[in-house]
């Protein structure tokens, strides 16, 4: 009987001292501002009792707050950093203590239309967030072509550097090696020769070889035009100019294949892919080179 | 002499003849290469500058989707606190009346259900919007790519009102009133006069997150589209059904559920914490307490000896004033409440220091790693489709 008086007591007693840590921590649905831990100790006691307290409360929390906005990053952080101090934010500050003053006079209504109010906000400030973000988009644009020109030019600048260090000391010498006083004698020999060839074996070959010496004919006829209009006194860049043009002629002539066996014979033995054949055939009645 | 140099010459024409086309050849295919390399240098520099443009984009996204979190997290913890408020009941206790037990049991629920509230709306509001916000600049991406205007203002607006369902309209409310049914459950075997650890709070916590996620037709983490996106609209366009739907299926996809049950498990990890530094503060700020609660501790020491040990413990840890032992002291439920009900009280207010636990959950459920690369995946996904 008295041990369970004496839990009754103990528990009230409990409950009694949980309540007043209510009113200590500021617990509750309080709409101001939370204020700082010693504040809320030292009015808690008195909150009750004296109604002047609350608003020397407020006046404490007030100035918190100015002092947290106006300390920008110097204020100490605590955990998580803080969003940056730009004057939205101390706007949006400003407008919260606004917001919570209304609220402390107002009722249930007033808190549902400043919801309301700031979902809209919300909503503008993400149409607001993506459009800036496309309008960012399309800027670099412009930005992406004058680099794209840059790098083409780079690019292209160094593919030429690298080019120049090889590519003239080929043309040079191909430029010897295609010049008049080397090959014109040699198209000259077979232009002598294809017309006889062409004139004795007029009924052993067949229509389409026959097609193929003679454009190979033509074809020998047009790099001797070339050849001859060379000069000495030209200048480089015509004598380059020439040059590209006799060598297309001579990559057109290895279209048309092989020069005919018996011409490839008279030129001599020596030639590596000539034909055993052939050669042995020119060995006996072809002229013999001279000996010295 | 020259008829001995034409005969070299006219022996040798063939090879002369070879020669050329093979310099011929080669030089050709060098000028070749070099052209295909600029073409690859070039279309390396396009696929850079794309990628950089997106990436551009993407952060920009970003940074709007933390701006209307944390606009809309602040609404959020408003319509938490009119869902479950303690005004009423404090009232009614400071008056002291008959039913006082009756009134403290609800007290205890409602501090309760607040608290994991606001860790699982947080969790899931902050999901949402990075899956709606992402979805929505990848298609704006797409329509800038493909110089079209698919996606109008009005539309955006509409899409993005959609959340309006979790916050003002039912949502909350129905996640609140789950979670309650729940905390009763859990806690109804717990009175007031328990005496509990901060190791048996955490044992509370996670006793109450297994019950939350146990039932599996109102489970908030895989059923979160429910609470979050209303049904079927009728009224909507093609377009926006279209991006309903793909919203509620990636809500629901296991990457959402998945990041949803990390955050509320480091939630209430976060709870714990800034409930620990609460017990600090009452237990120094508070000498009396100290004393009452050493008295009640020896009371139950001589009710029941088994625990003799873990008291002696406790005592000695007051003793010594030592905050090492904070995590020995014991503190009975009803001095709990206060604590766990005071750090709800308020929403997410980055004005203030420190900070309260609505406004910490929130911060760290925009920051956390896992929410962000949700959202880059789903980026990535719609802007490329």
């Amino acid at each position: 009987m008295s041990e369970e008086k004496k839990n009754g007591d103990e528990l009230n007693d409990l409950l009694d001292s949980a309540l007043q840590d209510f009113d200590k921590s500021g617990a509750g649905d309080q709409k101001e501002p939370s204020a700082s831990s010693d504040v809320a100790t030292n009015a808690g006691p008195e909150g009750s009792e004296d109604p002047d307290a609350f608003f020397i409360e407020q006046a404490k929390v007030l100035a918190d707050r100015m002092n947290t906005l106006f300390g920008g990053p110097d204020t100490p952080s605590g955990d998580i950093p803080p969003l940056p101090q730009d004057p939205d934010q101390i706007m949006a500050g400003f407008k919260k203590m606004a917001e919570a003053a209304a609220l402390t006079l107002s009722g249930e209504n007033s808190a549902t239309d400043e919801d309301v109010s700031k979902y809209s906000d919300s909503i503008s400030q993400a149409l607001k967030g993506l459009q800036e973000g496309s309008e960012n988009l399309a800027a670099p644009a412009s930005e992406n072509d004058i680099a794209s020109m840059f790098g083409s030019l780079n690019l292209e600048g160094a593919g030429e550097g690298d080019g120049n260090m090889f590519l003239p000391f080929m043309e040079g010498m191909m430029q010897s090696l295609l010049s008049a006083e080397i090959l014109l004698p040699s198209i000259r020999e077979l232009l002598e020769k294809y017309p006889k060839y062409l004139e004795e074996n007029d009924a052993k070959l067949s229509a389409e070889d026959k097609e193929r010496y003679q454009k190979q004919m033509e074809l020998y006829k047009v790099i001797e035009g070339h050849l001859q209009s060379e000069k000495t006194e030209d200048s480089a860049a015509v004598k380059r100019e020439k040059f590209r043009v006799v060598l297309d002629d001579m990559r057109k002539l290895q279209d048309y294949g092989q020069p005919p066996p018996e011409i490839l014979a008279e030129t001599g033995g020596d030639l590596p892919f000539g034909d055993p054949t052939a050669g042995v055939a020119a060995g006996g009645p072809g002229p013999q080179c001279p000996t010295m | 002499m020259l008829s001995r140099l034409q005969d070299f010459l006219s022996r040798h024409r063939r090879k002369f003849i070879v020669t050329g086309v093979l310099v011929g050849g080669t030089i050709f295919a060098a000028r070749y290469a070099q052209r295909r390399f600029v073409e690859f240098q070039e279309k390396q520099a396009r696929e850079f500058f794309e990628r950089t443009r997106r990436t551009t984009h993407f952060e920009s996204t970003e940074k709007t989707c933390n701006q209307v979190i944390l606009g809309m997290g602040e609404e959020m913890c408003q319509a938490v606190l009119r869902e479950c408020s303690t005004d009423e009941l404090l009232e009614q206790l400071r008056q002291n009346p008959k039913n006082k037990l009756e009134l403290w049991e609800d007290m205890k629920i409602v501090a309760f259900t607040r608290l994991a509230t606001y860790v699982y709306a947080s969790s899931m509001l902050v999901i949402a919007l990075r899956v709606q916000l992402n979805l929505l600049g990848g298609y704006i991406y797409r329509d800038i790519m493909t110089e079209q205007k698919q996606v109008t203002d009005e539309l955006k607006q509409q899409y993005l009102s959609l959340i309006r369902h979790f916050i003002t309209d039912s949502g909350i409310r129905d996640l609140a009133r789950y979670i309650r049914t729940q905390v009763i459950a859990v806690t109804k075997t717990i009175p007031l006069s328990e005496q509990l650890s901060l190791s048996d709070l955490e044992q509370l916590f996670w006793s109450l997150q297994m019950a939350i996620n146990a039932d599996t037709r109102r489970d908030p983490n895989s059923r979160m589209s429910k609470y979050l996106l209303p049904s079927q609209n009728p009224s909507h366009s093609p377009l926006l059904q279209k991006m309903v739907n793909e919203t509620l299926d990636l809500l629901e996809s296991e990457d959402a559920v998945g990041v949803c049950s990390h955050n509320v498990s480091r939630g209430f990890v976060l709870a714990c914490d800034a409930i620990a530094e609460s017990m600090g503060e009452t237990l120094q700020h508070l000498p009396q307490a100290k004393v009452q609660t050493q008295q009640e501790q020896s009371v139950k020491f001589n009710q029941a000896g088994s625990l003799g040990a873990s008291t002696s413990k406790s005592q000695n840890g007051l003793e010594n004033n030592n905050l090492l032992n904070i995590n020995r002291v014991l503190l009975a439920l009803a001095k709990l409440i206060p604590i766990i009900s005071g750090l709800t009280s308020r929403g997410f207010d980055t004005t203030s220091r420190p900070h309260n636990l609505p406004t910490q959950l929130l911060t760290f459920y925009v920051v956390a790693e896992k929410t962000k690369t949700l959202g880059a995946n789903v980026y990535e996904s719609f802007s490329s489709a």
